[in-house]
C-alpha cells in the first residue's frame, strides 16, 4: 500500500469518481498551453523586449522624466481611488447585504455598470460632464477647477471605473454570512460602531483584501477611459499605460517595454502583497492548534 | 428577575406574527415558547431580547417591574443564544467569550487579568476550557453552542434567551445538552426563555411551557397541565399523540365511534358536535371476555413492541383504527399478539368545539 501511495496521483488507476488518465492529462495539459500562450509568452516577451538592448538601455528608459512622473501619476491615481472605492465598496456592500430596502435589486446591478459599460464611453461621460462645454464645464472654470485634462479627471475616470471590485466581492460576502454575528455582538453590548470594526470588518477581510487586490490591479492598469478625460499631456496627464502606447507609437520598443515592465511588476508586487497577509493570517490561525482555517 | 410582556402585537405588513401575546416568567424560571414553525415563538423571543420592535403602542417588556421598551437590545443585558450559535469566526473561543467584556466602555470595562479569570471560569463551566485557543470551525456543533452558551452568560445576563438552541444538532447532542442546560440553569437561577418546536425537549427541560400557535399563546403551564389537561384542541393535538372523533355532546354524555360516556367537566358548554381526543396511553386494553362497561370489541391489526411502551394499532368494529399504548408489563400479562382480538375502552377524553 505505501508503495502506491508514494506514486503521483496522477499515474494511478483512477477511483470511481475519476476521470480516465488520459482525461486527466489532456485537461492539465490544456489548463496549462493555454496559462503559457496568454500568460507566460507575452509576460516573458515584455521582459525580454524591455532588456533587449540591455540593461543600461532599460534604465535610461525607465528613468526619463516623462516616464518616471507616469509612474508617479499612476501611483498618485491608484492611491486616491483605491482607498475611496474601499470605503465606498464597504458603505455599499453593509446597506445591500445587512438591510433589506426598495430597489435593492436595481442598486447590485448599477454596481456591475462600470464592468457592462466600455471604458471609452466612461471617459466620454465624464467629459460631457466635466469638461469644458460640459454641464459643469462653465461653472468650473468660473472657479478656476481643472478636472478633465487634469489630474482630478484621470482620478472620477479610474473610481467609476473600479469601483465595483470592492463592492461587488464584500456584496457576495455579507450576503452569505446574514446578520446573526452583529445581533450576537449587539446583543452583548457593543456598539453599532464597534461591533463593524470588530465583528463584521474582521471577518469579511478576505473578501475586502481579493476586492482590494483586484481594484488596484485595474486602476493602475486602466487604458481607455483615463485615455479619454487625459489630454496625453507628457509629464503631466500622462498615466503609465498611456505612456505605454505613446512610445510604442513612437516607435521607441524599449521604451515601451520598458515602462510596460513596470506595470507588470506593480502587478506582480500587488499579489505579492496580497499572498505575504494570507500567510501571516493563515499562520495566526494555525497557531491556535492543529487545523488551520481556509482563507474563505 | 422576572419577565413580563403585556398584550405584545407584531405585524409584517398585513400578517400578524404576534396578536395581543402576554407572557409572565417568574424570577428563575425556565420557560419553554413551543410551538409549530410560523407560530410566533421566535419573534416574542426576539423582541423580549430587543432585537425587534414590537408595533408601536402595542403594549410593554417589563424586566423585575421595570419597561425596557426605551432600552436597546445592549442595555437590556440579556444573554441571548442563537440557533446557529453566530459566533465570531475570526476569534477563538476564548476571545468569542471575552466579547461582552472587552467591548464595555472605558469605565465599566473589568481589567485584563479580571476578564481572563472570569472567561477562564465560564470555559471550565462549559467544559471547554481545554479548547479555549480554538476556532469555531474547528468545533463540533455541541461544543460551539456550548461557547455560545459562555457568551451569553459572560455578560451576566438579567435573563436568558435561547432561540432553538439544540435545534441544529443530532439526536444524541441534543439530548446531552438539554440535561446539561438544565443543571446550568440550576446554578445560576437566571430566568430563561426558550423556543423550541420539539414537545420532548420542551416537556422534559423547561419549568413552564408556553404553547403558541398562529400568533397566540394557547395555554402556559407545567409540562403535567399541557400534557394532560390541554386547554384548546390545539394544544391536544400538537402535544403528543391522539385518536380523534367526530362527537355529539349534551349535558351529560358525549357519543362518540362506538361510546357514550360522561361529559367531561372541562368540556365546552353547550350540546352540539365535539370533537373529542383519545390520549393512546388513556385507552385501556382487556382480554375479550372481561366485558367491563364500556369496552367494544377491536382487532390488533399491528403491534409495535420496541421500546418502553407497546404500541397498539387496532380496528373496531365498523373498521374505525384506534391507536392504543400500554406498558411491556400489561402486554405481557394479556399476552397480546397480531390479529388477536381484544377489549378496548377509554378512561379519559376531552372535547373541543
Amino acid at each position: 500500500m505505501a508503495k502506491i501511495a508514494s506514486i503521483p496521483k496522477i499515474l494511478r488507476a483512477p477511483g470511481p469518481l475519476e476521470e480516465p488518465p488520459a482525461v486527466r492529462w489532456l485537461l492539465i495539459a490544456t489548463t496549462l498551453a493555454f496559462l503559457g500562450l496568454f500568460l507566460f509568452v507575452p509576460l516573458a516577451a515584455v521582459f525580454f523586449e524591455a532588456f533587449r538592448k540591455g540593461v543600461g538601455a532599460f534604465w535610461t528608459a525607465v528613468t526619463r522624466p516623462e516616464t518616471l512622473s507616469a509612474v508617479r501619476l499612476t501611483l498618485l491615481v491608484t492611491a486616491i481611488a483605491v482607498p475611496l472605492n474601499a470605503a465606498f465598496g464597504l458603505v455599499a456592500a453593509w446597506s445591500i447585504g445587512k438591510f433589506q430596502f426598495p430597489g435593492k435589486r436595481l442598486l447590485i446591478t448599477l454596481i456591475d455598470l462600470p464592468l457592462s459599460v466600455s471604458p471609452i464611453i466612461s471617459g466620454l461621460v465624464f467629459v460631457l460632464v466635466f469638461g469644458a462645454r460640459g454641464w459643469l464645464g462653465p461653472w468650473l472654470s468660473d472657479h478656476e477647477i481643472k478636472v478633465i485634462f487634469a489630474t482630478p479627471g484621470l482620478v472620477i475616470a479610474t473610481v467609476f471605473v473600479t469601483f465595483p471590485y470592492v463592492a461587488r466581492e464584500l456584496v457576495a460576502h455579507l450576503d452569505e454570512q446574514g446578520t446573526d454575528a452583529e445581533q450576537a455582538s449587539l446583543s452583548l453590548g457593543a456598539s453599532g460602531w464597534s461591533t463593524f470594526w470588530r465583528v463584521t470588518l474582521p471577518s469579511a477581510k478576505w473578501a475586502l483584501l481579493y476586492g482590494l487586490v483586484l481594484c488596484n490591479a485595474r486602476a493602475m492598469g486602466e487604458f481607455g477611459a483615463v485615455s479619454v478625460v487625459s489630454g496625453h499631456i507628457r509629464g503631466e496627464t500622462n498615466t503609465l499605460p498611456l505612456e505605454v502606447e505613446i512610445l510604442y507609437n513612437e516607435y521607441d520598443f524599449v521604451g515601451a517595454f520598458a515602462a510596460a515592465s513596470l506595470l507588470a511588476l506593480l502587478a506582480v508586487v500587488t499579489l505579492f502583497v496580497k499572498s505575504i497577509v494570507e500567510r501571516h493570517e493563515e499562520r495566526l490561525l494555525a497557531r491556535g492548534s492543529g487545523i488551520p482555517e481556509g482563507p474563505r | 428577575m422576572s419577565l413580563e410582556a403585556h398584550h405584545i402585537t407584531k405585524s409584517f405588513g398585513a400578517s400578524k406574527a404576534l396578536d395581543d401575546v402576554s407572557l409572565d416568567v417568574t424570577s428563575g424560571g425556565l420557560m419553554a415558547l413551543l410551538g409549530p414553525s410560523g407560530s410566533g415563538k421566535t419573534t416574542l423571543l426576539r423582541i423580549l431580547a430587543g432585537l425587534e420592535f414590537a408595533d408601536p403602542g402595542s403594549g410593554a417588556i417589563l424586566f423585575d417591574g421595570e419597561d425596557v421598551a426605551p432600552l436597546s437590545v445592549g442595555q437590556r443585558r440579556v444573554g441571548f443564544v442563537f440557533q446557529h450559535y453566530a459566533l465570531f469566526r475570526h476569534m477563538t473561543v476564548f476571545q468569542n467569550v471575552a466579547f461582552g467584556l472587552s467591548v464595555r466602555p472605558h469605565g465599566s470595562r473589568p481589567k485584563t487579568a479580571e476578564i481572563k479569570k472570569r472567561v477562564t471560569e465560564l470555559l471550565e463551566r462549559v467544559q471547554l476550557a481545554a479548547l479555549a485557543d480554538r476556532f469555531p470551525a474547528q468545533l463540533s456543533g455541541g461544543q460551539r453552542q456550548r461557547v455560545a452558551l459562555a457568551r451569553a452568560l459572560a455578560i451576566e445576563p438579567r435573563v436568558l434567551l435561547l432561540d432553538e438552541p439544540f435545534g441544529a444538532l443530532d439526536a444524541q447532542v441534543r439530548t446531552e445538552l438539554r440535561r446539561w442546560l438544565v443543571q446550568v440553569h440550576d446554578e445560576l437561577q437566571v430566568t430563561s426563555v426558550f423556543v423550541t418546536h420539539d414537545q420532548a425537549e420542551a416537556l422534559e427541560v423547561a419549568d413552564r411551557v408556553a404553547v403558541m400557535n398562529k400568533g397566540r399563546i394557547e395555554q402556559v403551564g407545567t409540562a403535567e397541565e399541557i400534557y394532560y389537561e390541554p386547554a384548546t384542541e390545539f394544544v391536544a393535538s400538537f402535544l403528543g399523540e391522539a385518536n380523534r372523533f367526530a362527537g355529539e355532546q349534551d349535558a351529560t354524555h358525549v357519543r362518540f365511534g362506538p361510546w357514550s360516556m360522561p361529559t367531561p367537566k372541562t368540556a365546552p358548554r353547550g350540546s352540539g358536535t365535539v370533537r373529542v381526543y383519545l390520549r393512546p396511553q388513556d385507552i385501556e386494553v382487556e382480554t375479550p371476555e372481561t366485558r367491563s362497561p364500556g369496552a367494544v370489541r377491536a382487532r390488533i391489526a399491528r403491534l409495535h413492541a420496541a421500546g418502553p411502551v407497546v404500541k397498539l394499532e387496532t380496528a373496531l368494529d365498523d373498521g374505525t383504527v384506534l391507536w392504543v399504548e400500554l406498558s411491556q408489563r400489561r402486554q405481557a400479562a394479556l399476552s397480546l399478539r397480531e390479529g388477536a382480538l381484544v377489549g378496548v375502552f377509554p378512561r379519559n377524553w376531552r372535547t373541543y368545539r
